[in-house]
């Protein structure tokens, strides 16, 4: 049992990712803009799920955020992304994200996953 | 004929030239103003509009040359044809008359009819001249709003693109969590949607690939991965749309480790399989090949297929194009060979196709790895 903040625009896709966590047995916040976002990390989520296109300025000003306060700065954070593009996955990982997930999100391998970072974060 | 706004300015400091090139200019037509030096011809050209400026040579204070090299040298009025008439020599006078900016020159004494002669042409140059000059400005005007358009274009559908992969994407894991829990016709029946819905993303995700990769933003990255594994991957995700259609995968994959970027070999890979797959017939054989030799990496994928008629074979790279007749029931865009061709390049490598003598298509990729 963990607490996910789910961070998507996407209704779709926040549906769903919440959804799988939830089946798990998760406690899932979710927000769909860098606001509401902000506003949950008050509740102490220990996983964040970040996607990088987001309004409000974006997933990467987000995480620069998280990692510049001194309450969250070692939340793992993972990147949701739609673009998967060589390179990318350097580039979120230089950016300070724990990891990076491609989306369509695998539905068997997306529990376990998100659930690996929560212990590796504690 | 002459219409009746047609403008000529004289200029000579003898009033009786000047009456005598207006008395010819008017009977033909045209509405004459004459002045009697250099000075007030630029005056007058400052303020109203000539089709034709007749300058006389030589004239006390400015010159006619002089003249004309001031005319040229005012981009308001550099345009105006000018006609000299000069007492010189036709020969001494034409060296200066052309360095001076001149567009023709009459020696005197003149008859009417050669003056009219030159004033018709020039008139009728400068105008056709005027009206090229507009003409291409509205052309590339019209270009530029086209380029416009197109690259709004693009973005709308760039943006609607990346709006549904939401939605599939949910359509993709709800059927999957339905797949795990049903038995029987409803497990198959969901394993449908389940390919079904792949298929959509991935027609969502060439489109997007392919315009990142036409704004030039496919930077590949090198780097060393085992071809075994790169090819079960995609063996694995095509094995659910290849069973439908009962097509079997031979693999014929070297053990040696391949330096490019991984994504990019994927993404092609895939492709080029999906393709194999669409176009083979039922019940046969895709072969899949990959090797790290002395020409460096190549893929290749064989199908038993109609193949690529040889008129085709360069243009089936281009963006949109497909051999099949009605690309809306093939499910076939021409955008996964257009990403392919890209990918292939973005690598310095590059992509063809050959013909299995009749047998079904041969895609090959060859990508160069860096020396030892």
């Amino acid at each position: 049992m963990a607490k996910v903040l789910v961070v998507e625009d996407d209704p779709w896709s926040q549906r769903i990712v919440c959804e799988l966590l939830e089946m798990r047995g998760h406690e899932v916040l979710a927000a769909s803009d860098v606001a509401a976002a902000r506003a949950a990390l008050a509740k102490q989520p220990q996983v964040v799920l970040l996607d990088i296109h987001i309004p409000g300025g974006g997933g990467e000003l987000l995480l620069a955020e998280i990692r510049a306060s001194e309450t969250y700065a070692r939340l793992p954070v993972i990147a949701l992304t739609a673009s998967a593009m060589s390179g990318d996955r350097e580039r979120f990982l230089r950016q300070g994200f724990t990891a990076y997930m491609s989306k369509p999100i695998d539905v068997k391998s997306f529990g376990p996953t998100i659930e690996n970072y929560v212990q590796e974060g504690e | 004929m002459t219409a009746a706004n047609e403008r000529v300015l004289v200029v000579d400091d003898s009033p009786q030239n000047c009456l005598v090139a207006k008395g010819h200019l008017e009977s033909g037509g045209y509405e004459v103003v004459t002045v009697c030096s250099g000075e007030e011809a630029l005056e007058v050209l400052d303020k109203e509009r000539f089709d034709l400026v007749i300058l006389d040579v030589m004239m006390p204070g400015l010159g006619g040359f002089e003249t004309c090299h001031l005319i040229r040298s005012r981009p308001a009025i550099a345009d105006v044809p000018v006609l000299f008439l000069t007492a010189l020599d036709e020969r001494e006078a034409t060296a200066p008359a052309i360095e001076a900016g001149g567009d023709d020159l009459l020696p005197k004494p003149f008859h009417r009819s050669e003056l009219m002669l030159r004033a018709r042409a020039l008139i009728r140059q400068h105008q056709t001249t005027a009206e090229l000059r507009q003409a291409l400005r509205a052309v590339s005007e019209q270009n530029e709003a086209l380029r416009r358009l197109e690259h709004d274009r693009r973005r709308m559908s760039q943006l609607i693109v990346h709006d549904l992969r939401g939605p599939i994407g949910a359509v993709l894991a709800n059927a999957e969590m339905l797949e795990r829990g049903a038995t029987g016709d409803a497990a198959e029946m969901a394993g449908d949607i389940v390919i079904a819905a792949r298929q959509l993303d991935r027609t969502a995700r060439d489109l997007l690939d392919l315009s990142r990769a036409e704004e030039g933003e496919l930077d590949a990255r090198l780097e060393s991965f085992s071809l075994p594994e790169l090819t079960a991957e995609v063996a694995s995700t095509m094995r659910g749309m290849a069973r439908w259609t009962d097509i079997r995968f031979e693999l014929d994959i070297g053990s040696e480790r391949a330096v490019a970027d991984r994504e990019l070999t994927r993404r092609m890979l895939q492709n080029l399989v999906h393709n194999a797959v669409k176009h083979a017939p039922r019940g046969t054989v895709v072969k899949i090949e990959a090797r790290v030799d002395a020409d460096g990496l190549v893929l290749r994928v064989l199908d038993d297929g109609p193949g690529v008629p040889a008129a085709e074979v360069q243009r089936i790279f281009e963006r949109y194009v497909t051999l099949d007749e009605d690309p809306s029931r093939s499910g076939s865009h021409g955008l996964g060979l257009a990403f392919c061709r890209l990918a292939a390049e973005a690598q310095g490598g590059r992509i063809w196709v050959e013909d299995r003598d009749g047998r079904g298509a041969s895609f090959c990729v060859r990508i160069p790895q860096p020396a030892a």
